[in-house]
């Protein structure tokens, strides 16, 4: 590594630190999708085999894994912070200039943006990993290195199924991209032609985890056109939906946009400076050796608007094929805009540290004084917690006498008091051991009218359902369908949920959870998913890793190809 | 190394500023708990 890599890469450790403050106290963060537990198993939904649609896998693999060497809040900690430490430190070597200055102004503008706050605040860590590493994911595709590409991909196929389809889309458009061979492109490896077979055979290697499970379940797989209403871009600044998402922002949910963003006063100087970015890219980013890029962050603002502009034909396309629900929440497919405004910006100081250097340095300042909102936290929003002892009692019980476990509210996601009231995908099935049942039916709130509700996408639970709702007595019910346990973790329904669960032993009382064991009930007879073409998949993709590491992985932090 | 020294002083002026902002924002604000309990999100 580089000096200029290694200042970059402290940058991103710098705005990191910043950006999590709270976050980064004992104890873990609970925000959304970011769930988090002490000591967690391995076990069938951890690779997609049971439960929910393998969207977690194999992030949950991973961190499993690195919890087994460190404590999980302190992996969990180390994974946040490594997101902003990688972006800032791939986009500074994406940028075609000699200046440290430079580099570092665009390594700042990726890691410290709308898309970055609204990503981690709606605790899509995952996503987040993928969209880090996605500068060395272009530049390895427009070199047409396979090597290097598989290395590049490594922290997207650690996020599994988001991550991938963003870096998907521009190792596919950048393959399609023919290099002018009278330019100053570093993607002269390979042609075009040649390159794409390799980047979609590294593409395909790297998503084997999360793909196989995905293609052994999808036949079950619910089609949800419903999904697009509730997950479409919308407007978080003054230029509407359109204009929120090329300012890198429009994320669907109102809940997450950062403290202060959105208003005139800080969104039209963030306008300007995207556009002179824009600008700047159009006119010198071919420099950056990245000939395609600009395509690809067209096409993927193109996606993303899609739910906004043309919901009708998106929710048309799902309904023809279930896959195409990777379009929903389109946001996400700004990601490769974002490199281009991060190499752009880097332009845009290169040209005013030639004049002022001064000037040029406080200019990396700018993002985070656009939006200071993502801050401290953003301002308490992500903050650590610890789990109630409850809990590890459940938990303690579950695993001493194993068995199916079903979780009431009979809904998806919580705002536990003792989370601060921050809302959390319920974190029980990845807290208790074996199988967790619970509905995996998202809601979302539209502000007044009738929330959107999502279909139910786990098997088991889509066969509990009806029972679940129907307000019987449930004891005879789920005994009867092998379920030996149920957990309430909803202090405020504690005593509703009680009543229908008559003859239920109560083997925990807390104030946090309560745990029922059910006298009586047997091992449940749920076709399992055969796990020899899940390992074969790890094997494959994992194989891919060592023959790509062969190649430095410090290499990945060097500097592009400089400017004359 | 003056690069590097307005850069230090940047990055202390730019924790300081964010985190006044913020205590400013979040101290007029109520604790994100918002009804119902159970939505993934409001668009």
């Amino acid at each position: 590594m580089t000096r200029g890599s290694v200042v970059a890469a402290g940058t991103g450790l710098v705005l990191g630190l910043l950006a999590l403050g709270p976050a980064l106290a004992p104890g873990f963060t609970l925000a959304y999708d970011m769930v988090f537990v002490p000591h967690p198993v391995f076990d069938r939904e951890t690779f997609g085999l049971a439960g929910m649609l393998p969207r977690h896998v194999p992030s949950d693999a991973v961190v499993t894994t690195l919890a087994q060497v460190a404590p999980a809040d302190l992996v969990q900690k180390t994974i946040l912070l490594a997101i902003l430490v990688i972006a800032c430190a791939s986009a500074a070597a994406l940028v075609p200039s000699e200046r440290l200055t430079a580099r570092l102004a665009g390594g700042v503008v990726y890691a410290w943006n709308p898309f970055v706050a609204e990503r981690l605040l709606l605790g899509q860590w995952a996503l987040l990993l993928g969209y880090a590493a996605l500068p060395w994911v272009v530049r390895a595709a427009a070199r047409g290195e396979p090597r290097r590409l598989v290395l590049a991909l490594v922290p997207a196929a650690i996020g599994g199924f988001a991550a991938m389809a963003v870096s998907g889309l521009v190792v596919l458009v950048i393959g399609l991209h023919r290099p002018r061979p009278a330019g100053r492109s570093v993607g002269v490896g390979r042609s075009g032609v040649k390159r794409l077979p390799w980047s979609l055979g590294a593409l395909l290697v790297m998503s084997l985890p999360w793909l196989v499970p995905s293609v052994a379940r999808f036949s079950g797989v619910p089609a949800d056109p419903a999904g697009v209403a509730a997950f479409a871009a919308r407007a978080d600044t003054p230029f509407g939906a359109l204009g929120s998402l090329l300012l890198l922002g429009g994320g669907w949910n109102a809940e997450t946009v950062p403290p202060g963003y959105g208003a005139a006063v800080t969104a039209v100087p963030w306008l300007c400076v995207v556009l002179l970015a824009l600008v700047a890219y159009a006119c010198r980013g071919r420099a950056a050796g990245t000939g395609g890029l600009g395509v690809a962050a067209l096409a993927g603002l193109v996606l993303a608007s899609l739910g906004a502009v043309m919901p009708g034909l998106l929710r048309w396309a799902i309904g023809l094929w279930p896959g195409f629900a990777v379009l929903r929440d389109g946001q996400q497919y700004v990601a490769p805009l974002a490199v281009v405004v991060a190499v752009g910006a880097g332009l845009v100081v290169d040209r005013v540290a030639g004049r002022r250097p001064e000037l040029a340095a406080l200019a990396l300042l700018v993002p985070v004084a656009l939006l200071p909102g993502l801050a401290w936290g953003a301002g308490g929003r992500l903050a650590a917690v610890r789990y109630p002892a409850d809990w590890s009692r459940a938990r303690a019980v579950v695993t001493a006498e194993p068995g199916d476990v079903l979780v009431l509210p009979w809904e998806a996601y919580r705002t536990y008091a003792w989370n601060g009231g921050r809302r959390v995908l319920d974190p029980l099935p990845r807290l208790l051991p074996g199988r967790v049942i619970l509905n995996d039916a998202v809601r979302v709130g539209t502000g007044g009218r009738r929330d959107l509700r999502m279909a139910v996408e786990d098997p088991r639970a889509r066969a509990l359902d009806p029972l679940v709702r129907s307000g019987a007595p449930l004891t005879g019910a789920l005994r009867a369908r092998g379920v030996r346990y149920v957990a309430v973790d909803a202090p405020e329904e504690f005593a509703a949920w009680a009543g229908r669960l008559p003859g239920a032993e109560r083997v925990v009382a807390g104030p946090d959870l309560v745990l029922y064991r059910i006298p009586g009930a047997t091992r449940s007879r749920e076709t399992p998913i055969s796990q020899w073409p899940i390992a074969i998949a790890w094997f494959t993709t994992f194989a891919a890793l060592v023959w790509s590491i062969r190649l430095p992985v410090g290499s990945l932090f060097a500097l592009s190809s400089k400017e004359p | 190394m003056r690069i590097a020294v307005a850069m230090l002083a940047g990055i202390v002026l730019a924790l300081l500023t964010s985190f006044g902002v913020v205590r400013v924002i979040t101290t007029s604000q109520q604790d994100p708990v918002v009804k119902p309990l159970y939505n993934y999100g409001t668009r």
